[in-house]
């Protein structure tokens, strides 16, 4: 029983991070206006970048920022055409995470299966020795403790900062922003960038910390998780930590649930945080207070700064 | 002896005047070819292929090719860049290459693990349940824990059966042993099926069956955990050098040369 709940926390921890870490920059992107649906061929880029390096002798923290950069990379691109060159952004953000995928998997092609030692964990003085929680929760890698210490950090830019105001003044509304003169398409440059260093910095998590393999399709669909999660937090780095966390609960309780024999088909199990993800949001969103009070405004309209 | 000999050379002949004429074949798989896994066990097979035919076979392979409309994109494409013969390397290949096979009765298709038949559409696949058998011993006389772990892909008819033969072998040694399964209900999600093989450590298991995980996810698990592990496809030795009970693999080499010819 112990043994179940430690695996528990500490396998939602693991599955959450990284969903946590991309959302988190997903939502800064999209708080300032832009919508960009090519997370997960960012993740995949960041995550062949990352394995790169590590496989390369490289740090595991260096591996996480190159995995990072690269992303960033291909988030510029998505950027100078929907920003600069005003396209469509649903269908440019698919088909640069289209591009994504395929890249990774052409630079990840003579790195096929091959698998890295896993990052050396970093248990908590005195936390870590507690029962149960002390290995589910505060015995891990660094970077687990680290993202809800960015989903904070986050919170508090958008909400307390001039730096936020910034952001959710592109996003609501570009033409007084741009009134008060702020260079409204530099700022959506800005948090697209950073949107995509997160997404690489998560894609590299899986790659290099949690799965230690790379392989090509290992994001498995968990980009378009990401983009989920942020409707579904409603916009606030809050419930957007929680539903990441609640996700990997779902599916690991999914898996869990099958060892013990109960007879359910396993088709419905693997669904259910699918089936969880649809019915929040659809209940989310009959409550329009919740959900268009955060959603920003200007969300995947272009701006064309008046002189 | 002399109809043995007869028959032989009817064979013989028969073969001949099938590979006079150049050949394509085509290549299905349903991931991509890496230096482990499920494709690269048929991909040995048409090097064996090219190897035993040399020139007078052309061969055309596409990996990574997801069951669905996107696999009879491919299986029409090969046919009208003139393909006459089809290896399908996944279940899920099976209905669009029946279709294709109805429209197309020149040409012939050999097709993975799947139940359905035509005039040229047939299927292969291994007696999988022998070798699980004595993989299933072999976890059943190690475990300690009586626990023993299947991460399987999805519960299809050969998966079932694997299961079926590796729960009686190791109930046959041990008769306390328990068998625990997790269906992930996907060919292609590694960090899932690591996930699945934690929580089948964590409800005890001591022995961990990888079925029909392309990717080594299973195994590295296994010899992070200390635990037992089984794979299937190919040798996983390298990615859990203490840990690896065994591996149940397959080698389609003289099954694929005979097909061609």
């Amino acid at each position: 029983m112990t043994e179940t709940l430690t695996f528990l926390l500490s396998g939602t921890l693991l599955a959450g991070t990284p969903l946590l870490i991309a959302a988190l920059g997903e939502l800064v992107t999209e708080k300032s206006g832009i919508l960009n649906l090519s997370v997960e061929g960012m993740m995949a880029v960041g995550a062949i970048f990352a394995f790169m390096v590590v496989t390369g002798g490289g740090s595991y923290w260096v591996a996480l920022a190159a995995g990072g950069m690269a992303a960033l990379v291909v988030a510029a691109l998505f950027a100078v055409v929907v920003i600069f060159t005003l396209a469509n952004q649903v269908a440019a953000g698919l088909a640069v995470g289209i591009l994504g995928l395929g890249l990774a998997g052409l630079i990840g092609d003579p790195f096929e299966a091959q698998t890295v030692p896993p990052m050396p964990k970093l248990p908590i003085p005195g936390l870590a020795g507690l029962p149960v929680l002390g290995r589910g929760l505060f015995d891990h890698v660094p970077v687990v403790y680290l993202a809800p210490v960015l989903a904070l950090a986050t919170w508090l830019m958008l909400t307390r900062t001039r730096l936020g105001l910034l952001l959710r003044s592109a996003g609501e509304n570009p033409d007084a922003a741009n009134s008060i003169g702020i260079n409204v398409r530099f700022v959506r440059f800005c948090a697209t960038l950073y949107g995509g260093f997160c997404a690489g910095v998560a894609g590299g998590f899986i790659s290099v910390v949690s799965a230690t393999l790379w392989a090509d399709g290992i994001i498995a669909g968990r980009g378009w998780i990401v983009v989920a999660l942020v409707v579904f937090g409603t916009w606030r780095a809050g419930r957007i930590a929680i539903g990441a966390y609640l996700f990997g609960l779902a599916t690991l309780s999914g898996l869990l649930v099958q060892t013990t024999g109960v007879a359910i088909p396993s088709q419905l199990l693997t669904s259910i945080p699918y089936i969880v993800t649809i019915v929040a949001i659809a209940l989310l969103s009959m409550n329009p207070k919740l959900t268009w009070l955060n959603a920003p405004v200007s969300l995947g309209q272009p701006y064309l700064p008046t002189k | 002896m002399k109809r043995t000999v007869l028959a032989t050379l009817a064979a013989l002949g028969l073969s001949t005047a099938a590979i006079a004429q150049d050949l394509t074949v085509g290549y299905i798989y349903p991931a991509p070819v890496a230096d482990v896994g499920w494709a690269k066990q048929l991909d040995l097979g048409r090097e064996a292929v090219e190897a035993a035919y040399g020139d007078r076979v052309a061969s055309v392979v596409v990996d990574s090719v997801p069951e669905g409309p996107d696999a009879a994109r491919v299986m029409n494409q090969m046919v009208s860049d003139g393909a006459k013969f089809l290896m399908l390397g996944s279940f899920g290949y099976m209905n669009d290459g029946i279709k294709l096979g109805r429209k197309h009765p020149d040409i012939a298709m050999i097709h993975a693990s799947g139940f359905k038949q035509t005039d040229n559409f047939g299927t292969f696949t291994a007696r999988n349940y022998e070798g699980f058998y004595l993989a299933g011993m072999a976890a059943g006389m190690k475990t300690q824990s009586n626990v023993i772990g299947l991460v399987g892909a999805f519960p299809i008819p050969e998966l079932v059966a694997e299961v079926n033969a590796i729960t009686l072998a190791a109930q046959s040694v041990n008769p306390d042993v328990q068998v625990k399964i997790v269906w992930i209900n996907t060919w292609f999600d590694p960090p899932k099926a690591q996930e699945a093989a934690r929580a089948l450590v964590s409800q005890g298991a001591d022995v961990l069956f990888s079925l029909h995980q392309d990717t080594p996810s299973v195994v590295t698990v296994a010899e992070n955990e200390g635990v037992w592990v089984v794979n299937t496809g190919s040798d996983m030795r390298e990615y859990a050098p203490t840990k690896l009970l065994v591996s149940v693999t397959n080698d389609w080499t003289d099954y694929f040369v005979r097909e061609v010819v």
